[in-house]
Protein backbone atom coordinates (compact mmCIF):
# COMPACT_ATOMS: atom_id res chain seq x y z
CA UNK A 1 0.00 0.00 0.00
CA UNK A 2 2.44 2.60 0.85
CA UNK A 3 4.49 1.33 -2.07
CA UNK A 4 1.89 1.62 -4.31
CA UNK A 5 1.28 5.76 -2.66
CA UNK A 6 5.00 6.29 -3.27
CA UNK A 7 4.66 5.49 -7.08
CA UNK A 8 1.14 7.54 -7.45
CA UNK A 9 3.46 10.27 -6.37
CA UNK A 10 6.67 9.53 -8.33
CA UNK A 11 4.41 9.65 -10.83
CA UNK A 12 2.55 13.06 -10.34
CA UNK A 13 6.12 14.23 -10.31
CA UNK A 14 7.22 13.04 -13.14
CA UNK A 15 4.47 14.28 -15.05
CA UNK A 16 4.52 17.70 -13.01
CA UNK A 17 8.22 17.94 -14.07
CA UNK A 18 7.37 17.50 -17.61
CA UNK A 19 5.00 19.68 -17.53
CA UNK A 20 6.92 22.60 -16.27
CA UNK A 21 10.16 22.06 -17.94
CA UNK A 22 7.75 22.15 -21.24
CA UNK A 23 6.40 25.52 -20.13
CA UNK A 24 9.40 26.60 -19.25
CA UNK A 25 11.32 26.28 -22.61
CA UNK A 26 7.77 27.11 -24.62
CA UNK A 27 7.60 30.52 -22.59
CA UNK A 28 11.72 30.82 -23.02
CA UNK A 29 11.19 30.46 -26.66
CA UNK A 30 8.06 32.45 -27.06
CA UNK A 31 9.68 35.59 -25.34
CA UNK A 32 13.25 35.40 -27.24
CA UNK A 33 10.93 34.90 -30.30
CA UNK A 34 8.89 38.06 -29.60
CA UNK A 35 11.41 40.03 -28.24
CA UNK A 36 13.98 39.52 -31.73
CA UNK A 37 10.79 40.19 -33.83
CA UNK A 38 10.34 43.10 -31.92
CA UNK A 39 13.84 44.09 -32.79
CA UNK A 40 13.44 43.72 -35.96
CA UNK A 41 10.73 45.61 -36.98
CA UNK A 42 11.61 48.37 -34.60
CA UNK A 43 15.18 48.34 -36.16
CA UNK A 44 13.80 48.11 -40.09
CA UNK A 45 11.26 51.31 -38.95
CA UNK A 46 13.91 52.98 -38.17
CA UNK A 47 15.96 52.63 -41.10
CA UNK A 48 13.39 54.06 -43.26
CA UNK A 49 12.55 56.94 -41.04
CA UNK A 50 15.82 57.55 -41.66
CA UNK A 51 16.07 57.16 -45.62
CA UNK A 52 13.40 59.11 -45.77
CA UNK A 53 14.41 61.31 -43.64
CA UNK A 54 10.94 61.92 -41.57
CA UNK A 55 13.24 62.39 -38.67
CA UNK A 56 14.10 65.86 -39.55
CA UNK A 57 10.28 66.66 -39.29
CA UNK A 58 10.96 65.93 -35.62
CA UNK A 59 14.55 68.33 -35.64
CA UNK A 60 12.81 71.27 -36.40
CA UNK A 61 11.18 71.72 -33.12
CA UNK A 62 14.78 72.45 -31.91
CA UNK A 63 14.77 75.76 -34.02
CA UNK A 64 12.79 77.90 -31.58
CA UNK A 65 10.27 77.74 -29.85
CA UNK A 66 7.74 80.19 -31.31
CA UNK A 67 8.09 78.31 -34.72
CA UNK A 68 7.50 75.05 -33.04
CA UNK A 69 4.77 75.35 -31.21
CA UNK A 70 3.22 76.96 -34.11
CA UNK A 71 4.34 73.97 -36.96
CA UNK A 72 3.84 71.54 -33.56
CA UNK A 73 0.78 69.43 -34.76
CA UNK A 74 1.35 70.33 -38.45
CA UNK A 75 4.82 68.49 -38.00
CA UNK A 76 3.41 65.72 -35.88
CA UNK A 77 0.60 64.55 -38.55
CA UNK A 78 2.90 64.63 -41.66
CA UNK A 79 5.61 62.73 -39.51
CA UNK A 80 2.85 59.93 -38.71
CA UNK A 81 1.74 59.94 -42.45
CA UNK A 82 4.99 59.17 -43.32
CA UNK A 83 5.50 55.81 -40.97
CA UNK A 84 5.10 52.69 -43.04
CA UNK A 85 1.69 51.86 -41.49
CA UNK A 86 1.81 47.54 -41.30
CA UNK A 87 5.81 47.66 -39.82
CA UNK A 88 3.91 50.16 -37.26
CA UNK A 89 0.92 47.50 -37.01
CA UNK A 90 3.08 44.55 -36.83
CA UNK A 91 4.80 46.36 -34.29
CA UNK A 92 2.07 47.34 -32.15
CA UNK A 93 1.04 43.68 -32.19
CA UNK A 94 3.72 42.32 -31.14
CA UNK A 95 4.31 44.82 -28.39
CA UNK A 96 0.80 44.03 -27.27
CA UNK A 97 1.73 40.22 -26.99
CA UNK A 98 4.83 41.34 -25.28
CA UNK A 99 2.73 43.32 -22.39
CA UNK A 100 0.17 40.45 -22.22
CA UNK A 101 2.76 37.36 -21.76
CA UNK A 102 4.43 39.87 -18.96
CA UNK A 103 1.41 40.14 -17.40
CA UNK A 104 1.15 36.17 -17.76
CA UNK A 105 4.33 35.42 -16.72
CA UNK A 106 3.98 37.90 -13.38
CA UNK A 107 0.46 36.05 -12.49
CA UNK A 108 2.17 32.69 -12.85
CA UNK A 109 5.62 33.30 -11.42
CA UNK A 110 4.66 32.34 -8.13
CA UNK A 111 3.12 28.88 -8.70
CA UNK A 112 6.34 27.94 -10.92
CA UNK A 113 9.01 28.72 -8.68
CA UNK A 114 6.57 27.11 -5.78
CA UNK A 115 6.51 23.81 -8.57
CA UNK A 116 10.23 23.86 -9.42
CA UNK A 117 10.65 24.01 -4.79
CA UNK A 118 8.03 21.14 -4.57
CA UNK A 119 10.04 18.84 -7.33
CA UNK A 120 13.83 20.03 -6.17
CA UNK A 121 12.58 18.77 -2.91
CA UNK A 122 10.92 15.69 -4.05
CA UNK A 123 13.78 14.63 -6.27
CA UNK A 124 16.49 15.43 -3.77
CA UNK A 125 14.88 13.20 -0.89
CA UNK A 126 15.09 10.33 -3.83
CA UNK B 1 -6.26 21.06 7.17
CA UNK B 2 -9.01 20.63 4.90
CA UNK B 3 -9.78 19.55 1.75
CA UNK B 4 -10.60 22.98 0.06
CA UNK B 5 -6.75 24.03 1.42
CA UNK B 6 -5.10 21.49 0.26
CA UNK B 7 -6.30 21.72 -3.22
CA UNK B 8 -5.84 25.40 -2.91
CA UNK B 9 -2.15 24.98 -2.03
CA UNK B 10 -1.95 22.49 -5.01
CA UNK B 11 -3.59 24.88 -7.53
CA UNK B 12 -0.78 27.91 -6.36
CA UNK B 13 2.04 25.00 -7.23
CA UNK B 14 2.75 23.70 -3.89
CA UNK B 15 2.44 19.86 -5.65
CA UNK B 16 4.03 18.29 -2.47
CA UNK B 17 0.72 18.96 -0.47
CA UNK B 18 -0.89 16.11 -3.09
CA UNK B 19 0.30 13.56 -0.83
CA UNK B 20 -2.19 14.43 2.04
CA UNK B 21 -5.13 13.87 -0.60
CA UNK B 22 -3.60 10.53 -1.71
CA UNK B 23 -3.31 9.67 2.10
CA UNK B 24 -6.31 10.55 2.74
CA UNK B 25 -8.45 8.84 -0.25
CA UNK B 26 -5.98 6.05 -0.48
CA UNK B 27 -7.98 3.71 1.17
CA UNK B 28 -11.87 4.74 -0.47
CA UNK B 29 -10.39 4.47 -3.65
CA UNK B 30 -8.25 1.20 -3.49
CA UNK B 31 -11.21 -0.68 -1.63
CA UNK B 32 -13.81 0.96 -4.38
CA UNK B 33 -11.85 -0.91 -7.26
CA UNK B 34 -11.42 -3.78 -4.83
CA UNK B 35 -14.73 -4.67 -4.96
CA UNK B 36 -15.11 -4.88 -8.98
CA UNK B 37 -11.69 -5.99 -9.76
CA UNK B 38 -10.37 -9.21 -7.88
CA UNK B 39 -6.24 -9.00 -9.44
CA UNK B 40 -3.76 -7.42 -7.25
CA UNK B 41 -1.81 -5.80 -9.73
CA UNK B 42 -4.61 -4.39 -11.55
CA UNK B 43 -6.24 -2.72 -8.61
CA UNK B 44 -2.90 -1.09 -7.90
CA UNK B 45 -2.26 0.18 -11.67
CA UNK B 46 -6.46 1.94 -11.28
CA UNK B 47 -5.81 3.40 -8.11
CA UNK B 48 -2.34 5.07 -9.87
CA UNK B 49 -4.74 5.97 -12.62
CA UNK B 50 -7.21 7.57 -10.61
CA UNK B 51 -4.86 9.45 -8.12
CA UNK B 52 -2.67 10.27 -11.20
CA UNK B 53 -6.17 11.40 -13.43
CA UNK B 54 -7.29 13.44 -10.51
CA UNK B 55 -4.08 15.18 -9.71
CA UNK B 56 -4.13 16.76 -14.13
CA UNK B 57 -7.43 17.99 -13.90
CA UNK B 58 -6.87 19.59 -10.22
CA UNK B 59 -6.90 23.35 -11.69
CA UNK B 60 -11.13 22.18 -12.84
CA UNK B 61 -11.98 20.89 -10.02
CA UNK B 62 -13.56 23.45 -7.73
CA UNK B 63 -12.60 23.51 -4.23
CA UNK B 64 -15.48 24.07 -2.80
CA UNK B 65 -16.87 21.06 -4.10
CA UNK B 66 -16.46 17.46 -2.02
CA UNK B 67 -13.44 15.56 -3.45
CA UNK B 68 -15.03 11.92 -2.57
CA UNK B 69 -17.79 12.23 -5.08
CA UNK B 70 -15.33 13.22 -7.93
CA UNK B 71 -13.60 10.53 -6.96
CA UNK B 72 -15.86 7.94 -7.14
CA UNK B 73 -17.08 9.27 -10.51
CA UNK B 74 -13.07 9.41 -11.66
CA UNK B 75 -13.46 5.13 -10.28
CA UNK B 76 -16.46 4.44 -12.19
CA UNK B 77 -14.97 6.03 -15.58
CA UNK B 78 -11.52 3.62 -15.00
CA UNK B 79 -13.40 0.65 -13.95
CA UNK B 80 -15.69 1.10 -17.52
CA UNK B 81 -12.02 1.62 -19.65
CA UNK B 82 -10.61 -1.56 -17.61
CA UNK B 83 -13.60 -3.65 -18.30
CA UNK B 84 -13.82 -2.43 -21.87
CA UNK B 85 -9.79 -3.35 -22.50
CA UNK B 86 -10.34 -7.04 -21.14
CA UNK B 87 -13.95 -7.42 -23.21
CA UNK B 88 -13.28 -10.52 -24.35
CA UNK B 89 -13.13 -9.94 -28.22
CA UNK B 90 -13.52 -11.64 -31.52
CA UNK B 91 -9.68 -11.46 -33.18
CA UNK B 92 -10.07 -10.26 -36.93
CA UNK B 93 -7.12 -11.57 -37.89
CA UNK B 94 -6.09 -10.56 -41.41
CA UNK B 95 -4.10 -13.61 -42.17
CA UNK B 96 -7.13 -16.25 -41.94
CA UNK B 97 -8.16 -17.10 -45.29
CA UNK B 98 -11.39 -19.05 -45.74
CA UNK B 99 -9.87 -22.29 -46.77
CA UNK B 100 -8.10 -22.36 -43.42
CA UNK B 101 -10.77 -21.08 -41.84
CA UNK B 102 -13.07 -24.22 -41.48
CA UNK B 103 -15.77 -22.80 -39.70
CA UNK B 104 -16.52 -19.82 -42.11
CA UNK B 105 -16.11 -22.23 -44.73
CA UNK B 106 -18.56 -24.87 -43.52
CA UNK B 107 -20.99 -22.46 -43.20
CA UNK B 108 -20.59 -20.51 -46.28
CA UNK B 109 -21.12 -23.82 -48.17
CA UNK B 110 -24.34 -24.67 -46.16
CA UNK B 111 -26.41 -22.64 -48.50
CA UNK B 112 -29.34 -23.33 -46.60
CA UNK B 113 -28.37 -21.96 -43.95
CA UNK B 114 -26.86 -18.95 -46.09
CA UNK B 115 -30.84 -18.37 -47.76
CA UNK B 116 -31.66 -18.15 -44.34
CA UNK B 117 -29.45 -14.77 -43.26
CA UNK B 118 -30.78 -11.27 -44.78
CA UNK B 119 -27.70 -10.31 -46.79
CA UNK B 120 -27.32 -6.74 -48.31
CA UNK B 121 -25.97 -6.55 -51.80
CA UNK B 122 -22.22 -5.48 -49.73
CA UNK B 123 -22.03 -8.46 -47.87
CA UNK B 124 -23.35 -10.86 -50.52
CA UNK B 125 -20.37 -9.27 -52.49
CA UNK B 126 -17.74 -9.83 -49.87
CA UNK B 127 -19.18 -13.29 -49.32
CA UNK B 128 -18.77 -13.98 -53.17
CA UNK B 129 -15.01 -12.43 -53.21
CA UNK B 130 -13.82 -14.32 -49.86
CA UNK B 131 -15.36 -17.53 -51.76
CA UNK B 132 -13.19 -16.77 -54.29
CA UNK B 133 -10.12 -16.53 -52.10
CA UNK B 134 -9.51 -13.13 -52.45
CA UNK B 135 -7.87 -11.44 -49.01
CA UNK B 136 -8.79 -9.15 -46.58
CA UNK B 137 -7.22 -6.56 -47.97
CA UNK B 138 -8.17 -7.67 -51.50
CA UNK B 139 -11.36 -7.22 -50.95
CA UNK B 140 -11.52 -3.54 -49.69
CA UNK B 141 -9.48 -2.57 -52.54
CA UNK B 142 -11.78 -4.10 -55.29
CA UNK B 143 -14.92 -2.53 -53.55
CA UNK B 144 -13.05 0.56 -52.73
CA UNK B 145 -13.78 0.33 -48.84
CA UNK B 146 -11.73 0.59 -46.08
CA UNK B 147 -10.09 -2.71 -44.79
CA UNK B 148 -11.33 -2.22 -41.84
CA UNK B 149 -14.76 -1.83 -42.80
CA UNK B 150 -14.34 -5.33 -44.32
CA UNK B 151 -13.46 -6.77 -41.11
CA UNK B 152 -16.48 -5.46 -39.39
CA UNK B 153 -18.19 -6.48 -42.21
CA UNK B 154 -16.96 -10.24 -42.27
CA UNK B 155 -16.99 -10.16 -38.06
CA UNK B 156 -20.77 -9.33 -37.87
CA UNK B 157 -21.56 -12.31 -41.03
CA UNK B 158 -19.71 -14.69 -38.58
CA UNK B 159 -21.28 -13.66 -35.61
CA UNK B 160 -24.64 -13.17 -37.51
CA UNK B 161 -23.63 -17.16 -38.85
CA UNK B 162 -22.97 -18.46 -35.27
CA UNK B 163 -26.40 -16.93 -33.95
CA UNK B 164 -27.95 -19.35 -36.33
CA UNK B 165 -26.23 -22.35 -36.05
CA UNK B 166 -26.92 -21.86 -32.24
CA UNK B 167 -30.46 -21.26 -32.90
CA UNK B 168 -30.95 -24.20 -35.28
CA UNK B 169 -29.51 -26.28 -32.77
Amino acid sequence: MKNNKEKILKKVYQLETKKTVFEIVFKGLTFTTLILFIYLFFISLIEILKEQQSFDLLFFFRETFEVGKKYFFDNLLVFFEEIPKLILLILLVLIIFLIRFFINLKKNYKKTINKLKAIYKFFKKI
Amino acid sequence: MTDKEIILKIKSGEIDYYKYIVDRYYSFVYQLIKRKVFNIDDIDDLTQNVFIGFYKNINKFNQLKPVKPYLYQIVLNELKMYYRRYKKTLSLNENIKVGDDDFLEKIINQESLLEKIFLNEKEKRIIDLLLTGYRYQEIGQKLKIPLNTVKSIIRRLRLKIKRMKNEKQ
